[in-house]
């Protein structure tokens, strides 16, 4: 009988334990944020942001210098699926991302080193706001390249690639939506 | 035997209560999570190539009580295409910092159909996972395309400018390999002029080229085999 009792004593918090790990996300105590929603593209390819889109293909399907065979071999078939789209154009793409892609780290990293060195202060982390608006007028410099180089048809194919990948990207809504 | 069950009596019913007390130290963070997923499916006819992007940062700030310079954050993403892939996860950094990871993964492709699963989540060293994105599983299978009807007729050769699947699966590129120009049609007959196109897909793609401008109002064969045609590969996707 003893046994028994020990068993479900023992059986007993563990089973709460895995009860609230289950509802972690949903709440968890001393941790408060207003309750994210999700934007599904394929629901609502409108309202993900064409800069955001951008930079999310750009850093799937760019690489940075030195890529393996197997990961040139991912970035052509990723660029292949824009239809009738030219080598150069392609090439041109390629080139152009994979600048943005070293850029864009290169940024990530410095901001990052500036939060942990806030942290080692105490003081105020940087403005996240305002390192994502950089990020879009990173992402409109190098479309405006991008815009510059490909031919017309490419560039218009490449557009539209972009607004169907939509379809494959989710992000966290903004406050308010 | 009594006292140890006894000691452990006593251990499982007070093992609960120190862990509210670690969690009522008058520790509380004030956040908002901003991260994005990206899915990509491509091929090169051979092998299926998959990424899962999961990249963002987090704004707010935590009570003085639970330091939160010592709260990390952690990107991970899952990519699994049939028995390949799995979690990668990313550098953990600052709460505050902008994190991302991407998990790359690639398969040989078949007519057999391979079942992609996607997602991803964002883990915190305090309080486990806040935040999770991820998609539907696709059953995706590499498969030759073959072009929608109509065929479109220009100066003499006929081509078609979409791609289309068997079985109401989608391709997930309009084009492939196709020259654009390249004959794809399946028992497709055009007249233009004089000429009269015939083209048709027999491993190698025959152009005919009839003529009725032939000696004596003979009409004339002429077969011209395209070389410029490969193969139109793609894959087909299904949600599931």
């Amino acid at each position: 009988m003893l046994i028994r009792l020990c068993t479900m004593c023992l059986l007993f918090p563990a089973v709460v334990f895995a009860q609230q790990s289950s509802n972690m996300t949903a709440s968890m105590p001393g941790m408060n944020h207003p309750g994210y929603k999700m934007i599904s593209g394929k629901d609502h390819p409108e309202l993900i942001p064409d800069l955001t889109a951008y930079h999310m293909y750009f850093m799937v399907v760019g690489e940075l210098p030195n890529p393996s065979t197997k990961a040139l071999a991912r970035q052509k078939a990723c660029l292949a699926k824009m239809p009738g789209m030219k080598d150069a154009d392609s090439q041109a793409i390629a080139r152009i991302i994979g600048a943005y892609k070293l850029q864009w780290t290169s940024m990530v990293n410095d901001y990052n080193a500036r939060v942990d060195a806030a942290a080692r202060i105490g003081g105020t982390p940087p403005d996240a706001a305002v390192f994502l608006r950089q990020r879009d007028q990173l992402v409109q410099q190098y479309l405006c390249t991008i815009r510059k180089t490909l031919s017309p048809a490419g560039m218009k194919q490449f557009e539209g690639h972009i607004q169907e990948q939509k379809a494959h990207m989710q992000i966290t809504a903004p406050e308010g939506q | 035997m009594k006292a140890n069950c006894t000691r452990l009596l006593f251990i499982s019913l007070c093992l609960p209560f120190w862990c509210s007390v670690a969690n009522a130290q008058g520790c509380r963070l004030d956040f908002t999570p901003n991260y994005a997923i990206y899915e990509n499916v491509s091929s090169d006819g051979t092998y299926i190539y998959t990424s899962v992007l999961v990249a963002g940062s987090t704004t707010g700030s935590g009570s003085a009580a639970c330091n939160p310079n010592n709260v990390t954050h952690t990107p991970k993403a899952y990519n699994k295409i049939g028995t390949v892939g799995g979690w990668v996860t990313g550098t953990p950094g600052h709460m505050n910092s902008y994190s991302s990871v991407q998990n790359n993964q690639d398969i040989l492709g078949g007519p057999g159909i391979i079942y992609l699963d996607a997602s991803g989540e964002i883990d915190c060293s305090m309080f486990g996972t806040f935040w999770t994105g991820g998609f539907n599983p696709k059953a995706i299978r590499l498969t030759t395309t073959y072009w929608g009807p109509p065929p479109i007729d220009s100066d003499g050769e006929c081509y078609y400018t979409t791609t289309a699947c068997r079985n109401n699966t989608t391709p997930t590129c309009r084009s492939s390999k196709f020259g654009r120009s390249t004959p794809q049609c399946v028992a497709y007959l055009s007249e233009l002029g004089t000429r009269v196109i015939c083209c048709d897909r027999r491993g190698l793609y025959v152009c005919v080229w009839l003529s009725s401008k032939g000696r004596g109002g003979r009409r004339t064969v002429h077969l011209r085999t395209s070389l410029r045609l490969t193969y139109g590969v793609c894959i087909c996707v299904a949600n599931l």
